[in-house]
């Protein structure tokens, strides 16, 4: 028995992490964002160009990025243009598919659904799942005031915005304290999705939308025109795309079992010494 | 213990076909949504709807798209679509420069003002890759 009571302390106790509204909406939105991306890669490719401004210029450049193909003494060729730098992008952007079928897209038919050029598809599709993800938001930010998730895991308290040079620390030497609350750089990132990347790539997405802009005008004046909010509207989408593969590593660093049955069930293997009301502010 | 390793094998599964589906998905995998008559197509239809409801109901009956002053007009315009028809009609029109061309004001039942002067060019525009 002795032995056993020295084996003991390793392991935190097993508490209740996750309710049953962060876990559906996350999976939810999993799907959504999925889906999302990848019909909305179909939408863009259907005028694969992004500008700054009201208007898309032809007869002037106010494009900052532009995938198109080029004809070569070597054949046809994929380039990317960037802030002014062009790059050859042959097989993924610009152009891509087989040496003897190649196709003159955007992005690649991996890449967007349906494979092939469809605009109309992509956009029921994007619709779709856009009206579902607005629908989880507004579960999510109800449930979340309500359960405390928002106040204990998510806003960034005065103790946190202390303890955020130590989270980094600790993160660059891959030790993660599993507590029943969030962590400091976990609280900031979730923060930046739900308060900042969420509503802006709504409000963007809205702002594409004739019909929109003359209920509310001011969508116009806030993002400085269409082709601007079509423009943020891919930049936000590029950094739920990065948040995506951070948060798949952080997952992976923490103890991936660990932290998929907490998103699954709810329950949660905490570090040594955890309480179970720690973060709980009563 | 026994029932740890119950959930990591099912996470392990369920984690596998999603990974797979993921790396299938953009292929060939939904292209079936395509289809004009495909069930699931139907379904996701119906958000179009919904948006169009739900708009119409923001928008009003009294809205109208913003305005721009001439001078915010930085370039021609650029049609969709056909750009040189082949109805006698338009040929007609073209002889004459589009001296004679005019919209028709159906709302009032008269005939509009001159409405459309801008330059007519050929649009080059990237051609469908429509599997064949």
């Amino acid at each position: 028995m002795a032995d056993a009571v020295e084996t003991v302390p390793t392991k935190g106790p097993l508490i209740y992490r996750q309710s049953i509204f962060t876990r559906v909406t996350h999976w939810v939105w999993a799907i959504c964002l999925f889906f999302l991306l990848l019909s909305g890669l179909q939408i863009f490719n259907a005028h694969p160009s992004l500008y700054i401004g009201q208007q898309s210029g032809f007869e002037f450049d106010n494009a900052i990025l532009e995938l198109y193909a080029v004809n070569t003494d070597d054949g046809p060729r994929g380039r990317t243009r960037l802030f002014g730098q062009e790059f050859d992008t042959t097989g993924v952007l610009g152009m891509s598919g087989s040496a003897d079928r190649p196709a003159f897209r955007g992005f690649p038919a991996a890449l967007t659904i349906p494979s092939f050029q469809d605009l109309a598809t992509g956009r029921v599709v994007h619709f779709f799942f856009a009206w579902l993800f607005v629908l989880t938001m507004f579960i999510w930010f109800l449930a979340s005031f309500i359960n405390g998730h928002i106040r204990r895991d998510i806003v960034l308290g005065p103790k946190d915005i202390k303890g955020i040079p130590k989270d980094i620390k600790d993160h660059a030497t891959l030790k993660f304290h599993h507590g029943r609350s969030y962590g400091p750089l976990q609280k900031l990132s979730y923060f930046g999705v739900f308060f900042i990347l969420f509503p802006l790539i709504i409000l963007t997405g809205l702002t594409m939308s004739p019909g929109m802009d003359s209920a509310w005008p001011w969508l116009l004046d806030v993002f400085g025109g269409r082709q601007t909010a079509r423009t943020i509207h891919f930049g936000v989408m590029v950094l739920l795309v990065s948040f995506f593969i951070i948060h798949i590593i952080m997952v992976l660093a923490a103890g991936p079992i660990n932290e998929l049955r907490s998103m699954i069930t709810g329950w949660y293997r905490a570090s040594p010494g955890t309480t179970t009301n720690e973060g709980e502010q009563k | 213990m026994s029932r740890l390793q119950l959930t990591r094998r099912r996470f392990l599964g369920a984690s596998a076909a999603t990974a797979s589906s993921l790396v299938l998905a953009g292929c060939e995998q939904f292209d079936f949504l395509g289809s004009r008559d495909n069930e699931v197509r139907n379904v996701l239809e119906m958000a179009n709807t919904l948006t169009y409801k739900v708009q119409r109901g923001l928008i009003g009956q009294q809205s109208l798209a913003r305005e721009y002053s001439a001078s915010e007009i930085r370039q021609g315009q650029r049609p969709n679509g056909s750009t040189d028809p082949t109805t006698e009609e338009y040929k007609a029109l073209v002889a004459s420069n589009f001296a004679d061309y005019q919209a028709q004001d159906y709302r009032h039942g008269g005939a509009g003002g001159q409405f459309f002067a801008g330059r007519i060019t050929q649009y080059a525009g990237a051609k469908p890759d429509y599997p064949s």
